[in-house]
């Protein structure tokens, strides 16, 4: 196995100080910072995201990883060109207005770091103006919100809207999801996409970074 | 009558089987070593920041018809309406675990330690559930004073807004009754949802066992994914055939 395969494997199985300790050891011996996240770290989380959807591990593996991926990151990230990203994309995500609910936003929040991309945070209770705004001051590509209340689905188009209004969407695309959420309903409110679950929005947020122009 | 509970964390302390269903771990699979460890980690954890607490009040039939109401929004038929005004007691109730387990829940989320703060937040998800769970055997056990749930002449259930078509918006007609404040409970302004998250809230049904039967067959029923209802009816059923001789509860199908 050679030093990559072993960051991956090591990532598989979520240890932690394993996959920080064989990261410090590649950029010692001179391997590339953008290879070690492609070949090592990236690989490994795929594997990771595709046994979880085979249902062969459980959730709680899928963090530890995610956990072992992030500690490694934050070695690996100054060293990359450009010095503070992958380039894989920035995404602002939150729950939103009115809502609480949290849970399935940090675990989308959690997968997206995972995969690479640069993950802003707002929290929950997050207004559409406030989505938009840090979207444009941070330079990120992709909105995600999350609701998990009827209710609060309607604030997701006025969010929709203000991108729209703010001739934004060339530059930001939007996802949403959420358990009351559907396919339907990203399209009527006119989303760009809708994320089933945490892995489907990885997939998904990927393509819209590479649609939206910046 | 108005009451304020308050429990040591281990009286909440949720069963397993529902911890590790909200990890996704169904019942019956076996469960890896590391993720046993998670779970102990998580179990240890929600002692040390839970703070669960309630409060309780008496409500009659018809001012909880008021506040059932809330602001119009509610389905045009549900199974609390049909059952609300045959109950023999009625209690507002808003229960929760208080600040410090979602703080340390978000914190450890910030921080990048995901397990275990998914899994905190799965014992502190369940724990909230849990708290209605005891508020229902308490008012059970204090209005039949007898042998286990549903075994007598009265069961209690909590039916919460935002659950089998009592809209999420009866919240604020039902905080503006109970005021649950001194129980550190609030609704977010401009929300219809509470702080801390990790609280429940709603009203404890007590009647005869039939009270709480119906059909799922209404137009929301469709659409939830839960099916608590079944699981209700199916603990009630499975109590009173226990306890009773056959066919003494006559039900309303
Ligand atoms: C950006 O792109 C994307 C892409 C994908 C995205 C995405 C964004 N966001 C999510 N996804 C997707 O990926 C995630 C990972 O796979 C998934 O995320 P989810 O969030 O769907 O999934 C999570 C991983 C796990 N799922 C969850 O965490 C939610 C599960 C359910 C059972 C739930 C829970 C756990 C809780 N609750 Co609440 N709760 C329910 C939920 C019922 C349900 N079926 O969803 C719901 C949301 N709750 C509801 C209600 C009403 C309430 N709850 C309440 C309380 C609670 C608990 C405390 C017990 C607990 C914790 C909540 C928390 N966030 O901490 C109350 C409010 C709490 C408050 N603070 O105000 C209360 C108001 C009830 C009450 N009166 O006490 C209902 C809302 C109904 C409505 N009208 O909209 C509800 C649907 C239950 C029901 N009736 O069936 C996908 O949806």
């Amino acid at each position: 196995m050679n030093q990559l395969e072993r960051i991956a494997a090591a990532l598989e199985k979520g240890e932690v100080e394993t996959v920080i300790e064989l990261t410090n050891e590649a950029l010692g011996a001179g391997l590339d910072p953008g290879r070690i996240v492609d070949d090592g770290l990236i690989a490994g989380m795929t594997v990771v995201g595709g046994l979880f959807r085979k249902h062969e591990i459980f959730l709680p593996d899928v963090l530890m990883a995610a956990k072992a991926m992030n500690g490694a990151m934050e070695i690996v990230k100054p060293l990359l060109t450009g010095g503070g990203g992958r380039g894989l994309g920035r995404v602002v995500i939150g729950t939103i207005e009115g809502d609480l609910h949290d849970i399935g936003k940090n675990l989308v929040g959690v997968m997206l770091k995972g995969a690479g991309f640069d993950v802003i945070d707002l929290g929950s209770d997050v207004s559409p103006g406030r989505f938009v705004d840090t979207a444009v001051e941070s330079g990120a590509s992709v909105i995600g919100m999350s609701a998990l209340l009827t209710t609060t689905m309607a604030n997701m188009e006025k969010a929709v809207r203000l991108v729209k209004e703010r001739r934004l969407d060339e530059k930001i695309r939007v996802i949403v999801g959420g358990a009351p959420l559907s396919e339907e309903f990203a399209a009527r409110i006119g989303a760009d996409a809708y994320g089933f679950d945490a892995s489907s929005a990885v997939e998904r947020v990927a393509k819209l970074v590479g649609e939206a122009t910046r | 009558m108005r009451r304020l509970v308050q429990w040591e964390g281990a009286e909440t302390l949720p069963d397993r089987d529902v911890v590790l269903r909200y990890q996704g771990i169904s019942k019956g699979r076996e469960v890896p070593e590391r993720i046993e460890r998670l779970y102990e980690e998580g179990g240890a954890l929600y002692l040390d920041a839970a703070r669960p607490h309630a409060v309780v009040e008496t409500i009659g039939v018809d001012r909880f018809a008021k506040v059932h109401e809330g602001e119009g929004r509610n389905s045009a038929d549900s199974p609390l309406a049909r059952i609300f005004p045959r109950a023999s007691r009625l209690e507002l109730f808003a229960a929760t675990l208080g600040n410090a387990i979602c703080d340390d829940i978000a914190r450890r989320f910030r921080e990048g330690d995901y397990a275990t703060a998914a899994m905190l937040d799965s014992f502190a998800s369940a724990g909230a559930e849990k708290m209605a769970a005891l508020l229902e055997e308490a008012t059970e056990g204090s209005v039949a004073g007898r042998n286990g749930r549903g075994a007598a002449a009265a069961v209690t259930l909590a039916y919460s807004p935002g659950y089998c078509g009592w809209h999420v918006s009866g919240q604020a007609k039902l905080f503006a009754a109970l005021r649950p404040a001194e129980a550190g409970v609030a609704l977010k302004e401009g929300s219809f949802l509470m702080e801390p998250l990790k609280s429940v809230s709603g009203v404890l049904v007590t009647g005869a066992p039939a009270l709480h039967r119906f059909e799922n067959d209404f137009p929301f029923c469709s659409e939830c994914e839960g099916k608590s209802c079944l699981i209700r009816m199916r603990d009630i059923e499975r109590n009173l055939a226990r306890h009773e001789p056959p066919g003494a509860a006559g039900g309303e199908r």
